[in-house]
């Protein structure tokens, strides 16, 4: 529950796809963050079914995983919509 | 659909830009866990979203006032190239950024490679296939420069083109590459055309056509016939860590499944799955022009290109079209602009097929 994984998906070069070498991930110790961060984490989890689809093109996306007493949830949310604590937390590689 | 707003806070020197619905932004800046100042701030951009979507409405609805007073029989205003400006955003997040006066002979090379770019890219349009800027009525061509810290992507975010830095190890500046501008600004002519969803098929065919037109530029730009080309996307951005590695692009028109792309992509429609990301399944129609382009020979854009241009912008929005959609409007399209050449449409034909299509 304290930590959330995080994946840097798409941008032009395609992070994270399934044939691809590039990949962002890292992670968010909930205990360190923000008030403010964590309820727009929260709103983002509760608001990502019903969001409709942005004109963004070649953005990044945001994977964030965390775990509930009901299991694992992952939402994928645009980078315009992740406060900056999310973002900061991936580091880009190649693999 | 929910409307959204941009909403900025500044603390500890930063900017925290995000987008997120008006309900909740009203949600927050009542909410009594939070600082005042933050409460006010989520006020403010509510506010500010609901004056937004006006000044927004009423921007399409003189768009549309004025393409009706044109005169019958009058299909185009006489137009002069579209302005071309840059923005420099200072490793910033807030779009657009600060206004750079004379980009085009700014002492910072980013500056002046965005405008010269941007502007030959817009005559690419004019000259070739007669298209007056991304929207065909000479919008302000509008580019951010030095977008965030370390910044390994360039994107498209509905208005303008916004481009990074690179970490300088995976990527370097991603203004370097004349494709990956083309890529950007065609995102825009597909958002004013053809309209493509940006998941699944049309996801993929959205990506498709950028790489497309991306590389047909880098050619027109060098001159080149198909022969000639490198087909790849990305060549000048790779940094070097990627080359140390092998890598010499993120794609590859003529191999999209190649070793030596950082991001390889499928090659035939029965690799495609539901949910990939549009960057990897534009492989399939990227492989499809590269073929029809050798089998047609000569300069991309004459031919091929004029074929797949009158398939993005010559039918109106169709934003949820399929691969196989679009493979057959090309298949169409090559009968009647080049009815007395029948080897094009042939050519056209037994791309697609060689690609599952
Ligand atoms: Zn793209």
């Amino acid at each position: 529950m304290s930590k959330l994984k995080v994946e840097r998906l798409g941008g032009i070069g395609g992070f994270g796809g399934n044939m691809s070498h590039l990949r962002s991930v890292g992670e968010v110790d909930l205990a360190k963050i923000s008030d403010e961060d964590k309820k727009i984490i929260e709103a983002l989890f509760e608001l990502h079914k019903n969001s409709g689809e942005s004109l963004n093109r070649d953005n990044f996306r945001y994977r964030i995983t965390r775990k509930t007493a009901a299991g694992t949830e992952s939402i994928e949310a645009e980078e315009d919509k992740v406060p900056t604590v999310i973002k900061q937390c991936v580091k880009d590689e190649i693999v | 659909m929910e409307k959204e707003t941009n909403h900025c806070t500044h603390h500890h020197g930063e900017c925290h830009c995000f987008i997120i619905p008006v309900k909740i932004l009203k949600k927050f800046s009542k909410d009594k866990k939070l600082s005042a100042k933050a409460r006010k701030g989520f006020a403010d951009a509510a506010r500010f979203e609901t004056e937004w979507r006006k000044a927004r409405e009423v921007k399409s609805l003189v768009t549309a006032s004025a393409q009706k007073m044109l005169p019958s029989g009058l299909t185009k205003v006489p137009s002069k190239a579209p302005v071309v400006s840059v923005f420099d955003c200072k490793q910033h997040t807030t779009l657009p950024g600060t206004p750079i006066s004379n980009p085009g002979s700014s002492t910072d090379p980013t500056s002046k490679r965005t405008f010269k770019e941007t502007t030959s890219l817009a005559q690419f349009y004019k000259t070739v296939f007669g298209r007056n800027s991304i929207d065909n009525a000479g919008m302000a061509l509008i580019s951010s420069i030095h977008y965030s810290v370390k910044y390994n992507n360039a994107f498209w975010n509905g208005d303008q083109m916004t481009y990074g830095d690179g970490d300088g190890n995976i990527f370097v500046d991603f203004t370097k590459s004349d494709d990956v501008v083309g890529h950007e600004i065609t995102h825009g002519v597909t958002q004013h055309t053809l309209g493509l969803a940006y998941h699944d098929e049309p996801g993929g065919l959205n990506e498709s056509i950028s790489d497309v037109f991306g590389s047909m530029f880098r050619q027109w730009e060098a001159g080149q016939d198909v022969a000639h080309a490198d087909w790849l996307i990305g060549k000048e951005i790779m940094g070097p860590g990627a080359i140390s590695r092998g890598y010499t692009c993120l794609r590859d028109l003529s191999n999209p499944a190649a070793s030596h792309c950082l991001s390889p992509q499928p090659t035939n429609f029965s690799q495609y799955r539901n949910g990939m990301d549009p960057h990897s399944s534009s492989g399939i129609p990227n492989f499809a022009f590269y073929k029809a382009a050798m089998a047609i020979g000569g300069k991309s854009w004459i031919i091929l290109g004029k074929i797949w241009y009158k398939s993005v912008t010559g039918f109106g929005p169709s934003p949820n079209m399929t691969m196989k959609q679009f493979a057959n409007r090309t298949r169409s399209v090559a009968g009647s602009l080049f009815r007395t050449r029948p080897a094009i449409k042939k050519a056209v034909d037994k791309a697609w097929l060689d690609v599952g299509l």
